[in-house]
């Protein structure tokens, strides 16, 4: 695959993201989403009258609304203004900042602001996933994105009483990590004497994936803005650079041949790609905190090995030890991540937002209590397509000719 | 004291006894304890249609008493925090007569923050709506063909002319290769168990707008003459749920799975539904 350098370099200047909840009947989609642009545009200090171009995007078949950018302009301030629409599925919001870096680092705009939303209480998440299913002969056969595939390969491999010890450990971190950020829709203050209880008892949902393990469905928005490095330096004090991205998909929605059995994960690849064009032989090492996608606590520990290019049992270690715990060696999702809350259009933006967060240093209680420089952030859509992210504090000199 | 979710658990606890209907508290007569952590313990007495509160050290002659944090109180209160959760979590626990303090929660009018109480309630306004869509998809010619060979119950697949790998249902091309796949195969019908889905999560079938019986098994067949990832996906019969095994391939370890062969239907049309699902071919 041929691929260029950039242009021009990007920043975040401004990050605005609503309270993550289960229902927000109080406002309709355009003052919801308001919410999140007006946080961004206060954030970077610039009004709407700067921002160049609107990227928005959601999931259609969740509301089931269609180009509902032209219904949330009222919200989005795009009236009068260039704007593109995405969906991409769970990967929308990685999409959306992959669109916004390319505008921006292409010469086309010096400010972009892109917009990720959801209201899952509008519609039927797991109707809609199955929906987007091949109508021939997945539709039947789909429980939308539920599956007990990572449980199954990682008892196969480890063995029960560890994997599921695993998943659990990693889901009781996870809401550690919920109980710190206000934004939280689901933060329960689980406590290790209720490991062996939530085990045996959170109600199933497919195999050994239990609802505990599975991320929310949730109602929120997610507004970022991103310019020039030369706007970038004159709005915000501390830009936070989007140094690179890439992105890999499978074949098609679902793998209809070999949707059913552990597959090649586009993790891996996606990870070995980004790491060896920009020179990171240790992703464990050089990064500082890693906000990932991870729909169940099943799927957050078997793609650690992935995403950290890992061997053998190092990921489970990883969990075992605590190590991706807010203090530990590689904090996964100080947020909480996407089983604290899943408004799904918004659900990877809110990664990079929370990524950009920590290395500003003003993540607030969740904030990891130690210099962040390096983030990586991932988004995950239907059968495995990534989008992966890397930020930094500070240019040093890498990605241009 | 302290606030949460902005507001003064103090002010949520000494408007109780202004919030009390009377006209609801007929014939409830006792006492009834709060024990809210650093909010301290509160005992609130009923009679003849009357409710006092005051602190109160033991709470002992209560005919029932709740415990929990001052937050997780006002967020009840302020309908922030679901009660049923907060009881599944061990936040709020009730110890004494559960049902008799069950009835004295319905004695309160809902709490309003100060300012708020003068405020008309605000009704939320929403719509609901059911949409119903009928949909007719072309199979085009590869889907199409491979439709057909179910109702000649025939499972085809097609191969890769570059890597060789299978697929089926067929698709027109190997993405992977990037090249038009050529050569159709026939495949199964028998195989062995790779993948099982234990799904007790009970989903819409969009083709039918029900929801599905559960549990049922939603699988991965390795048919004969496939190998490795080519599987066929289909149901297992739910009477065997329990009775199955799975296979793996492990480092090159192979472990078989369970022999299965397809229950096909009486009359097939060229759709998913002419095989019922797989069972156990003992």
């Amino acid at each position: 695959m041929a691929r260029g350098t950039k242009n021009r370099h990007v920043g975040i200047v401004g990050i605005g993201e609503t309270k993550f909840s289960s229902h927000r009947e109080d406002v309709n989609q355009p003052e919801m989403i308001h919410e999140a642009v007006r946080q961004a545009l206060d954030d970077a200090g610039i009004g709407i009258q700067e921002v160049d171009c609107v990227v928005h995007g959601n999931m259609e078949l969740f509301e089931m609304v269609h180009q509902p950018d032209l219904w949330h302009v009222l919200g989005s301030g795009a009236y009068g203004k260039d704007s593109f629409r995405i969906t991409t599925g769970g990967t929308t919001g990685g999409t959306l900042v992959c669109a916004a870096d390319n505008l921006v680092a292409s010469g086309m705009y010096d400010v972009v602001l892109a917009i990720g939303f959801e209201k899952l209480q509008e519609g039927h998440t797991t109707g809609g996933i199955t929906n987007m299913a091949d109508p021939l002969w997945a539709r039947k056969l789909q429980s939308g994105a539920l599956t007990d595939s990572a449980a199954v390969k990682l008892i196969e491999e480890f063995g029960p009483e560890r994997a599921k010890r695993a998943a659990m450990t990693y889901r009781i971190i996870m809401d550690q990590h919920a109980c710190l950020n206000p934004n939280s829709h689901r933060a329960f203050g689980l406590d290790w004497d209720q490991m062996d209880d939530l085990m045996a008892d959170s109600p199933p949902l497919i195999g050994n994936l239990r609802l505990i393990h599975m991320c929310s469905q949730s109602d929120g928005a997610c507004a970022l803005i991103f310019a020039s490095e030369e706007r970038a330096r004159q709005i915000a004090k501390k830009p936070v650079w989007l140094r690179d991205h890439i992105t890999v998909h499978r074949e098609e929605t679902l793998n209809l041949c070999t949707n059913y059995y552990p597959n090649n994960p586009t993790h891996r690849f996606a990870a070995e790609q980004l790491f060896a064009r920009n020179g990171i032989d240790a992703p464990l090492d050089y990064f500082d905190v890693f906000e990932m996608y991870d729909p169940s606590a099943w799927w957050g520990v078997d793609w650690l090995r992935d995403f950290f290019l890992l061997e053998g049992d190092a990921h489970l270690k990883l969990v075992e030890d605590r190590e991706i715990a807010i203090g530990g060696r590689m904090p996964i999702n100080p947020s909480g991540g996407v089983i604290a809350a899943n408004p799904i259009g918004a659900t990877a933006m809110v990664r990079v937002a929370e990524a950009a967060k920590q290395i500003r240093g003003d993540a607030g209680p969740h904030q990891v209590p130690r210099t962040v420089r390096h983030a990586l952030a991932s988004s995950f859509g239907g059968t495995m397509w990534t989008v992966l992210l890397m930020l930094e504090d500070e240019l040093n000199g890498w990605g241009m000719p | 004291m302290t606030t949460y979710f902005g507001v003064d658990v103090a002010d949520v606890i000494e408007t109780m006894p202004s919030r009390f209907r009377k006209e609801a508290a007929a014939g409830i007569a006792g006492s009834f304890g709060y024990d809210l952590g650093e909010a301290g313990r509160w005992r609130l007495a009923v009679r003849d249609g009357d409710a006092a509160l005051a602190p109160a050290e033991d709470l002992d002659d209560c005919l029932a008493v709740v415990a929990t944090d001052p937050q997780t109180f006002v967020g009840i209160q302020l309908g922030k925090i679901d009660a049923t959760e907060a009881m599944a979590l061990q936040k709020l626990t009730v110890a004494g007569d559960r049902g008799a303090f069950g009835s004295i929660t319905r004695l309160f009018q809902k709490y309003l923050p100060p300012g708020e109480e003068a405020l008309p309630e605000t009704e939320l306004v929403v719509l609901k709506q059911t949409i119903s869509v009928d949909q007719t998809f072309a199979t085009g010619p590869v889907m199409g063909r491979f439709l057909k060979g179910l109702k000649e119950k025939k499972i085809l697949a097609m191969r890769c002319p570059v890597c060789g790998r299978l697929q089926s249902p067929p698709r027109e091309i190997c993405a992977v290769c990037r090249v038009r796949n050529t050569e159709w195969v026939e495949i199964g019908p028998k195989g062995e168990m790779r993948m099982l889905e234990y799904v007790y999560y009970a989903s819409p079938d969009p083709l039918t707008g029900e929801t599905r019986e559960t549990p049922y098994g939603a699988i991965g067949v390795l048919l004969d003459g496939c190998r490795d990832e080519e599987v066929f996906w289909h149901l297992l019969n739910p009477a065997q749920l329990d009775r199955v095994q799975m296979g793996s391939v492990i480092d090159g370890q192979v472990r078989h799975g369970s022999r299965l062969r397809p229950v096909w239907a009486e009359n097939r049309t060229g759709s998913i539904d002419d095989i019922q699902y797989f069972e156990l071919d003992d």
